[in-house]
């Protein structure tokens, strides 16, 4: 007999959790290789006082290394950290405070493949589906197939 | 006051609303992003430069915001200097005075390159930095309320902003023109998301479009509306095609002969084979449980509360305890104090002499002016039926003897830059502006106290 995988529920949560994740990205593929700008890019715009040369040098130099500076890629989770937010005391409003809490109705149950109303969960992966056709539909295509 | 040029940059997620103060009355709206095609030309459009692509396959985008905060300068950078070029708004940085948004309870170390950016690379003469709905209360809020009568049509003194986005929603109370901050909220629902959400059943159930974002924008923005009664419209679906209103056919673009999507006419049983190459999306229960998920979360598996719930729980947290005495505060000039024993208006003026600090009214009665004026701006405020779903939902949740009222401007994109116009020309601007010497002086920490907007927590 074919032993069925079945995933607990720590797992299943990971998975929603995950696809949350997902619908919060820029784009489906990631071809990181596009970054090269072509020529399409506008000059900045040339300052119109006029610097004597020396402090125009040294000018110019401090201002690249700041742009340097504040360019340097960072993503919002290390930025978080960084502004140790979550140090300060708890009557002070932060980004942390002003998430909206959970809702005071159950969630409602959609079938994964066609978007009605489901009664059903898949015993593998959990996903909902709300006929025997749906069902089938879900072990083609997409039961334990996008799992992390 | 000074005759000064000023810049309104409401900088978006999505798109940047830029335009001169003085000059124009409505914004130049470009999108917020570097768009690189992969395959084929392999060319890079910088903010406008997107509106001459007509060939949206295989696009890649570079957005400087990441979950609705600015994070990749390199690319807004970019985008900056496209718009303050020649060729878009031609703007001198040094001969300038700036008025920007951020969102929401910004990270100070993002607030920080803000001001670096401003001041020491691009050299601006003064900014003002607020939040987006902010700006949004210096319009007129009370035009929004045409019943209202006459004698009580002056400005409101309690609103509450909700500020639907690209990236996400926020809640943000105000009393006289201060937002309350421990009480602003946040859902992590936006306009992208709904995007991808929609992107993500669509090429499960019919085409694969993971690829196509613009396309599906376009499909989102065209055909999804928010239903009133979503399960009698959830059942209408389950119809067969005649007696089935929702159901509508979306002819996608081919990038050949036409460059934009439309919805045709439903075809009877016998023409169906007639024109086999347009290809069609059938949207039926897609168009409104996509924005459904702006007032039921959890229908995607998020642990949130929708708008409506939101809103409740927002007003809630308020108090007018909260409201300390602040070294910025603007007295209020009204003198008389107004509770009118019709319930149904829900606008009070109230005295504000330092002595009578705080408000010589309860909490509860603090709450029902917050639900007689409530305002829905951002992009999502665009899907039809979305003002009347919240009232129908709010009225449901509020406590009986409020009266609930609801408005919407007639172009909630452009109401905080709007807002922001006509907040440039009021000596208030002056007051809140940081002029460069002033930073150089000294440092961020001006900028810290003059924008800070709830006063003095930070000192205290």
């Amino acid at each position: 007999m074919k032993h069925k995988v079945i995933l607990d529920q720590t797992t299943r949560n990971r998975n929603i959790q995950h696809h949350l994740n997902e619908l919060e990205r820029d784009n489906y593929a990631e071809v990181p290789e596009l970054e090269i700008v072509s020529g399409t890019i506008t000059k900045p715009r040339r300052t119109s006082e006029v610097d004597t040369s020396q402090n125009r040098k040294t000018k110019a130099r401090s201002k690249k290394q700041l742009l340097s500076q504040l360019t340097v890629k960072k993503n919002l989770n290390a930025l978080l950290e960084e502004s140790r937010i979550d140090q300060l005391p708890p009557d002070i409003p932060t980004y942390f405070t002003a998430i909206a809490g959970p809702s005071r109705y159950p969630p409602r149950k959609f079938c994964s493949v066609c978007g009605y109303l489901s009664n059903y969960s898949c015993k593998t992966c959990g996903m909902k589906y709300c006929s025997v056709k749906c069902l089938e539909i879900h072990e083609e295509t997409r039961c334990m197939k996008y799992t992390v | 006051m000074t005759e000064r040029k000023v810049l309104v940059l409401d900088n978006g997620a999505n798109t940047i609303k830029a335009g001169y103060a003085l000059f124009s009355q409505q914004p130049k709206i470009i999108p917020n992003c570097r768009v690189t095609r992969g395959k084929g030309d392999k060319k890079t459009f910088i903010g406008d430069q997107f509106s001459s692509c007509t060939d949206f396959s295989g696009l890649y985008y570079r957005l400087p915001f990441e979950k609705g905060f600015l994070t990749n300068w390199e690319v807004e950078k970019g985008i900056w200097d496209r718009i303050f070029s020649k060729d878009v708004l031609d703007c001198d940085p040094q001969k300038t005075s700036l008025l920007i948004t951020e969102p929401c309870f910004n990270l100070p170390n993002i607030q920080r390159t803000y001001d670096e950016m401003i001041f020491e690379v691009y050299e601006f003469q003064s900014y003002c930095r607020t939040i987006a709905p902010w700006l949004c209360i210096q319009n007129d809020i009370s035009s929004l309320y045409p019943n209202r009568p006459q004698n009580l049509a002056e400005p409101p003194d309690c609103v509450l902003v909700v500020d639907s986005g690209y990236s996400f929603t926020h809640i943000v109370p105000f009393v006289m023109g201060r937002p309350i901050l421990p009480a602003i909220r946040r859902i992590n629902i936006g306009g992208k998301l709904l995007t991808n959400h929609l992107k993500e059943i669509v090429s499960f159930r019919y085409w694969d479009m993971m690829d196509q974002t613009y396309v599906m924008n376009e499909v989102k923005e065209t055909c999804c509306y928010v239903s009133q009664d979503f399960l009698a419209d959830l059942e209408t679906c389950r119809k067969n095609t005649r007696d089935n209103p929702i159901l509508q056919e979306y002819v996608l673009p081919d990038f050949s002969r036409n460059t934009k999507g439309y919805i045709r006419e439903k075809k009877c049983v016998a023409e169906i084979y007639d024109q086999s190459d347009e290809q069609v999306l059938y949207m039926n229960n897609e168009r409104f449980t996509v924005p459904e998920i702006l007032f039921n979360p959890t229908d995607i598996g998020m642990n949130q509360a929708g708008i409506p719930e939101v809103i409740v729980e927002a007003i809630n947290a308020t108090h007018p305890a909260y409201l300390k005495k602040s070294k910025n505060h603007l007295i209020s000039k009204k003198d008389y104090l107004v509770v009118t024993d019709d319930s149904n208006l829900g606008l009070i003026f109230i005295n504000l002499s330092l002595e009578m600090f705080p408000f010589p009214v309860n909490d509860v009665d603090l709450h029902g002016l917050f639900y007689g004026n409530i305002v829905l701006v951002g992009g999502n405020s665009l899907f039809s039926g979305y003002k009347e779903r919240v009232e129908k939902d709010l009225r449901v949740l509020a406590p009986s003897e409020f009266e609930v009222k609801v408005g919407i401007p007639e172009d909630p994109i452009t109401y905080a830059w709007n807002g922001g116009r006509q907040f440039a020309s009021t000596p208030e601007f002056d007051e809140r502006l940081v002029t460069r010497s002033e930073y150089m002086e000294y440092g961020s920490n001006i900028c810290l106290r003059k924008f800070g907007l709830g006063g003095d927590e930070i000192d205290e």
